[in-house]
């Protein structure tokens, strides 16, 4: 199990965000958050990662309990790509070696440098390596903090609506490659989507958020129509197209 | 990046750098200001004139402007003990003469964006 979320409750200047939040997440399992605008899907990540304290309930990611973590140690188990990306005059590369200064104690080492090379490869970012990032397009910014976030080394990772800005071709690259480092590398990794479809085609399990709570959560095969209604109160049916299925709007 | 949450995301208690950093500043501003009085204008000027000759990459903004900063200094505090000798002007009049200037170019400048 590499996280655990449970009972957690957060309130914001008095009004309820989340309450009673549960789920646990395995090593190699891909998640996906979903839930209409403003359901606290955001503030659900960042109360795992501890940007937000919970007013109350646990998260153990790996046995610990990340409220009791430095911050500094949370990051080397937990990586965080936030939905929206800020451009500085900085190059590519020097973004994503931030990536490793939780790791990097006074100067940055060969193994550090080599990291973050196989990360911009990974990515097909070579060529804009030496680039600044005021220069990039949103969709090669999101790329660069997607992967800050994997030479963090994280064994969790969140990614707070990582295909919104991309288009077509890089939205397939970017979910292609996460389901590939979260198998072979065994880590959890936890994404909220607007995008039912792709959450469906790419993620393991999905969960539901109605109203600041769990309203359903479970492999994506159970996902039913019902459910989707339910949560957006639009009708809609679930085909299933080549092997996966697709949410239509029935009205 | 603006609340922080990418920084804190890396490891960094944005909260105590900040207060700390605050901390840092005010107490060395003012011990500075209590032995020597006002000079205004530096941290303004410095900085600008900076970046306008090496770029605004902040590796190396910060330790030119300290440098920068303390030749300017040094090049007014001597001014000011040979325009008038053996009188001394005070160094806040020629910091003020250059930076007033620039301060309301600046001003300008951002008026017209």
């Amino acid at each position: 199990m590499i996280l655990s979320v449970s009972g957690i409750d957060f309130r914001y200047n008095g009004h309820a965000v989340l309450e009673n939040v549960d789920f646990n997440l395995g090593g190699g399992e891909l998640l996906a958050i979903l839930g209409p605008n403003g359901v606290g899907k955001t503030t659900l990540l960042k109360c795992i990662n501890a940007i937000h304290r919970p007013t109350t309930g646990t998260v153990i990611v790996e046995d610990r309990n990340i409220l009791k973590m430095r911050s500094d140690e949370i990051a080397r188990g937990i990586g965080y790509v936030a939905q929206k990306n800020e451009s500085a005059r900085l190059s590519v590369f020097d973004a994503v070696l931030m990536g490793r200064k939780p790791h990097i104690h006074w100067r940055v080492g060969e193994r550090d440098l080599k990291i973050v090379d196989s990360a911009i490869r990974r990515l097909d970012m070579e060529a804009l390596s030496l680039r600044y990032l005021d220069q990039l397009s949103g969709g090669e910014l999101q790329k660069v903090a997607i992967a800050r976030a994997m030479v963090q080394e994280p064994r969790l990772m969140l990614l707070d609506e990582p295909t919104s800005s991309l288009d077509l071709k890089n939205r397939i690259d970017i979910l292609n490659m996460l389901r590939r480092v979260v198998d072979e590398h065994r880590i959890g990794a936890i994404m909220t989507m607007h995008d039912l479809n792709t959450a469906m085609r790419y993620a393991d399990k999905v969960l539901f958020l109605k109203q600041g709570t769990v309203y359903s959560s479970g492999p994506v095969s159970e996902v039913s129509s019902k459910v989707v209604e339910e949560v957006y109160g639009v009708p809609v049916n679930i085909h299933m197209i080549r092997g996966y299925p697709v949410v239509v709007p029935a009205s | 990046m603006r609340d922080g949450s990418v920084t804190r995301g890396l490891g960094v208690p944005v909260g105590r750098v900040r207060l700390l950093g605050m901390l840092f500043a005010s107490v060395l501003t003012a011990v500075i200001i209590s032995f020597l009085g006002i000079i205004g204008f530096v941290g303004l000027v410095v900085p600008h004139m900076i970046r306008r000759v090496i770029g605004s990459d902040p590796r190396f903004v910060l330790p030119a402007s300290f440098l920068g900063g303390g030749l300017l200094l040094l090049v007014s505090d001597t001014a000011a003990r040979l325009i008038l000798a053996p009188h001394v002007l005070p160094v806040s009049v020629l910091t003020a003469f250059m930076g007033a200037p620039i301060f309301l170019y600046l001003i300008l400048r951002g008026q017209r964006r």
